[in-house]
């Protein structure tokens, strides 16, 4: 799941929307379509978007599908910056640690500067 | 009360630091002047993200002043802009926007801090806020815009609801 697939994704209106709405619980397309001022096939097309970035997950029941919200899908964004975040600091701190030089060796003497 | 799941910290920044064992103004030159010397760029980068390193990101420039762009040049010649630059206060500070994508969309905001922290080292921190900067304006003129910290906020109760 990539960061920016995801924020992309929620960053549409209609598809925040349609994601906030199954936050509230699960519906099918015809739900959804009724509810929001979407047709049924913008309904499906959003859906898909959501779903190709983690944040909704589908199953069927009989003839209809019903779509969810994926409980763990802002949790890993969340995590998923942190982690990018600590990471990079990490390697910051590596590229920053100074060579070691002879002073280092135990030698240094201030007396001597 | 959702504390334990971390719900209520769940639209907050992102908070993240450490400490190097060098000057304040050497530091903040690596960390912007050096970026490409040091940060993951085969991982991190649109070059990783939007082309899967079909073509590789080669260097990212700081544009030096407010408004400036953070420039990622990549093998084939493509240019993109990792954000533009909101607070430039060089060697302590700096503030950028923070889109690292090709895709149109909102943005989200990264500020770093570069301190003393005695016997020549520096201490840095990084917060990375503004989910709620998310939030369309459209939504807000149409009066049910709750913005990008809310949604997180109540996907977190979700989350916690579904747990229980």
């Amino acid at each position: 799941m990539a960061y920016d697939t995801m924020l992309t994704a929620l960053a549409d209106p209609t598809r925040r929307r349609i994601f906030e709405t199954l936050v509230d619980r699960p519906r099918n397309v015809r739900e959804l379509a009724d509810e929001l001022p979407v047709s049924r096939p913008a309904v499906s097309q959003h859906l898909r978007v959501l779903r190709d970035a983690g944040l909704v997950t589908d199953r069927r029941d009989g003839a209809r599908r019903i779509h969810s919200a994926n409980p763990a899908a802002l949790a890993e964004l969340r995590a998923y910056v942190e982690r990018m975040w600590a990471g990079a600091l990490d390697d910051f701190a590596a590229a920053a640690a100074p060579p070691p030089t002879q002073e280092d060796e135990g030698h240094a003497d201030r007396a001597w500067s | 009360m959702q504390t334990e799941h971390g719900a209520d910290r769940a639209g907050e920044p992102i908070r993240v630091g450490t400490i190097v064992d060098r000057p304040v103004a050497e530091t903040f030159a690596l960390f912007t002047d050096g970026l490409d010397t040091w940060w993951p760029l085969h991982i991190h980068s649109i070059a990783a993200d939007t082309f899967e390193n079909r073509v590789t990101a080669e260097s990212v420039t700081f544009e030096k002043h407010v408004g400036g762009r953070v420039i990622e040049r990549m093998s084939d010649g493509t240019e993109a802009a990792w954000g533009v630059i909101r607070v430039w206060e060089p060697p302590h500070r700096f503030v950028m926007s923070w889109k690292p994508t090709l895709e149109d969309g909102p943005s989200t905001e990264v500020e770093l801090t570069f301190t003393a922290a005695g016997d020549g080292r520096t201490r840095i921190d990084l917060e990375h806020r503004g989910w709620e900067l998310l939030a369309d304006g459209d939504r807000k003129r149409e009066g049910y815009g709750e913005g990008w910290a809310a949604l997180f906020d109540r996907f977190s109760e979700f989350t916690a609801a579904g747990r229980g």
